[in-house]
């Protein structure tokens, strides 16, 4: 409880049907859909992972990656505090997708946002290599150059999901507690709740009727 | 068989063997189209059968039979009427069935028949069909003709039995166009008559009152017997109806209480209520109805003085027929109101639009064939198009005003209300029906006057021309061409569904305690509002879908 927590606004990006939402739903609730329905809009959901002495709060925002939806990335990236930029591993073309996305993300993004490029259905490469048409080397390589965090997931298998995250919230600095105690409002802590638990809340004796 | 059977019938009658020559029975003289039936009609009807032993009935024979009689089996032939038709020997002729052979198909469906209880045959044409394509019924007699008076039912396939001469897929059709103006005319006149009547009663009680008061003169007393004389005067006019038996009024159903009274209708004397708010009768001022039906031929004129304040009760049954439609032949005749006026004036201005419209699309059209065949464009049709779109431009400008000015009247009743909103729409559609495809003309134009540079001074300054005729076109249209629309309307779609999602996100973690999600999730549906209200106002008039 006495835990500092820090809320980061976090985006997902990339091409449609490559993974994201799935990914979202693999980190949030350990679950995998077979067969999902594509995301409209933008959807949002929340984690609290302990990092450390930290507890990170995740405010993501899983946005669709139909084209016709491309109007509403900027307000969600545009003060996002990390990005997560999705391609599927068995689509070329999804990474050329995530390429534009890394370099909108430099151009149009907060000036220290923080970057991990994401390859997303490995599982279907473990069974077969053949499958493979993005080089893990190219997908470092990208990585290095433009200074992004790098991971090879699969959403379906779970493999590598939780360690994306930790890698984000590793990276972003986190508040000590007396930048805690002026932060907006909007980052409501854990410190300023009611703790119902405490016996100073009760008036009186638990369970005991008025009359 | 067939021979000898029809000689031992009757030596004396020579039996024609020609198929066409008609058959008669030697001994009732009954008429017979094949020698199979005048057997069986000897064999059963005269008893020959009995005499011929069955030594005769070859095979073949009973094949016949089987292949003659099989729609006994069929279950819709198996009725009385049929059934004892066909075993009583009048049998339809079957020369003209046509064979059949395994393997042969059904004519409709076109599947294989192997077996011969498989087939039918069609005792119209004779084709062969399968059970399930030859299950129309149709009256066919001897010859195998359509016959709807005497003839017998028999199986048939469906093309026969759409072809038959009188058949309707819609079922029989009876034009009571007739009965129906009869009728009508009838009651047309029937109201003509009655309306009469009642404008009759009307005139002769209104000069009878006017007769009477002035009659009465001034004193105390005439004034308080000329009420019981206008009494009995319209009591003598028009029949009244029995009040002790009318329990409920007339017109609205209302039944009578203490305070529910009954009333008269002097016109029509049936017992009413005087309701205010069904307004089954009322009071009506006789100067009043004087003066709507000032074409009724009074012999007394209204007294000037203002104390002449007699009225009648009129229900409104009798109130309509005697004032509505004088009060539509009056209205038709009067001015129309200000708002109609400048309707007819929208609708000329529309008409000239649309005159103009079609030749400058062409032009248009020529002017685009010309760029994409590098050629320079027709100086001519640049100069005549100029002049096209200067006029369009006018008429739209001021079809806009007209439109403007026409919602700023304030309607005087609900009908013109409603007018109103719909002239709204139609004038409203009509500009952005009509403007949109006016937005392909700045590319177009755009270009050829940049390619146009070398080409003649006079072409050269019609297209500058144009071009700032384009430019106040597109002033009027908020800076923004078809595709710049196109793409702001999607984005606003997309936007305003963003924003339905994230107030069902919100309703959710509300319900769910959550209440620092539910700050998220407003503050981004304020800035996706605020965008939509940027987008919107960008697209001005073109926003609506």
């Amino acid at each position: 409880m006495s835990k500092p927590v820090t809320s980061i606004k976090l985006v997902l990006l990339g091409e449609a049907a490559v993974g994201k939402s799935s990914i979202v739903l693999r980190f949030v609730s350990d679950d995998f859909s077979e067969n999902k329905e594509p995301t409209i809009g933008a959807a949002f959901l929340t984690q609290r992972v302990n990092i450390n002495d930290h507890t990170v709060k995740f405010e993501i925002w899983d946005t669709a990656g139909q084209e016709r939806f491309a109007s509403l990335a900027p307000m969600y990236y545009r003060n996002a505090q990390a990005a997560l930029v999705v391609y599927d591993v068995t689509k070329p073309q999804s990474f050329i997708k995530a390429r534009h996305w890394v370099k909108e993300l430099h151009e149009q993004a907060s000036k220290n946002i923080i970057i991990a490029l994401v390859g997303n259905k490995v599982d279907i490469v473990d069974e077969n290599e053949e499958e493979r048409k993005v080089a893990r080397e190219e997908a470092e390589k990208l990585a290095e150059e433009e200074g992004l965090l790098f991971f090879e997931t699969s959403a379906k298998t779970g493999a590598n999901i939780n360690e994306v995250f930790m890698g984000i919230g590793e990276k972003i600095p986190l508040k000590g507690p007396e930048e805690e105690a002026q932060g907006s409002g909007l980052n409501v802590t854990d410190d300023q709740r009611v703790n119902l638990d405490s016996p100073g809340n009760a008036d009186g004796p638990a369970g005991a009727c008025s009359c | 068989m067939n021979t000898s059977n029809a000689y031992i019938a009757g030596d004396q009658v020579d039996i024609p063997h020609s198929e066409n020559a008609q058959l008669n029975c030697p001994i009732c003289f009954k008429p017979f189209t094949t020698l199979a039936e005048l057997n069986e009609h000897l064999d059963q009807d005269h008893g020959f059968q009995n005499e011929i032993e069955s030594q005769n009935k070859t095979t073949e024979r009973i094949e016949t039979s089987q292949r003659v009689q099989p729609s006994k089996r069929n279950p819709r032939n198996a009725n009385n009427h049929n059934s004892k038709l066909e075993s009583s020997g009048k049998l339809i002729s079957n020369r003209h069935w046509k064979k059949f052979t395994p393997g042969s198909k059904c004519n409709d469906c076109k599947r294989q028949l192997k077996k011969t209880s498989e087939v039918r045959n069609c005792r119209k044409c004779g084709n062969i069909y399968c059970k399930r394509h030859c299950a129309n019924v149709i009256r066919l007699n001897m010859k195998a003709e359509y016959d709807p008076k005497n003839g017998t039912w028999y199986s048939c396939c469906h093309s026969c039995y759409e072809l038959r001469p009188g058949y309707n897929d819609f079922g029989g059709r009876v034009d009571l166009t007739d009965t129906f103006s009869n009728t009508r005319n009838k009651m047309n006149v029937d109201k003509e008559l009655r309306k009469l009547q009642i404008e009759n009663r009307l005139v002769r009680i209104i000069d009878g009152i006017i007769k009477l008061y002035i009659a009465a003169g001034d004193g105390v007393m005439a004034i308080m017997t000329l009420d019981y004389q206008i009494s009995n005067l319209e009591k003598s006019i028009t029949p009244w109806k029995d009040d002790t038996t009318a329990l409920n009024c007339n017109i609205c159903r209302t039944n009578f209480t203490i305070l529910q009274r009954r009333h008269h209708c002097r016109l029509c004397g049936s017992v009413v209520c005087d309701n205010k708010n069904t307004d089954c009768s009322n009071e009506i001022l006789v100067r009043f109805l004087r003066r709507i039906t000032a074409d009724l031929p009074y012999s007394e004129k209204v007294p000037t003085s203002s104390e002449f304040d007699k009225s009648i009760r009129i229900c409104s049954s009798c109130f309509d027929m005697v004032y509505t439609s004088r009060k539509f032949i009056v209205d038709v005749q009067s001015e129309p109101s200000a708002l109609i006026l400048k309707y007819y004036n929208l609708r000329s201005l529309s008409e000239v639009i649309d005159s103009i419209l079609p030749r400058f699309e062409e032009l248009l059209s020529n002017m685009e064939i010309a760029k994409e065949l590098n050629k320079p464009p027709n100086a001519t049709e640049i100069s005549e198009m100029s002049k096209f779109r200067e006029r369009l431009l006018r008429s739209f400008t001021s079809y806009n005003i007209l439109a403007k000015q026409l919602l700023a009247i304030t309607p005087a009743n609900i009908s013109e209300k409603r007018i109103q909103a719909s002239i709204q729409t139609v004038s409203s559609n009509y500009i952005a029906e009509k403007i949109l495809p006016m937005k392909n003309i700045p590319t177009i134009l755009g270009n050829s006057t940049s390619s146009n540079e070398s080409s003649t001074a006079t072409s050269l300054a019609d297209s500058e021309h144009s071009k700032i005729e384009v430019k106040k076109l597109s002033d009027l249209m908020n800076n923004l061409n078809v595709k710049e629309i196109k793409e702001y309307r999607e984005e606003l779609m997309v936007y305003k569904e963003q924003s339905f999602m994230l107030q069902s996100m919100i309703e959710k973690s509300k319900r769910q305690r959550n209440f620092d999600e539910v700050q998220i999730l407003s503050q981004n549906l304020q800035d996706i509002t605020t965008r939509i209200h940027d987008i919107q106002g960008k697209l001005g008039e073109q926003g609506f879908e």
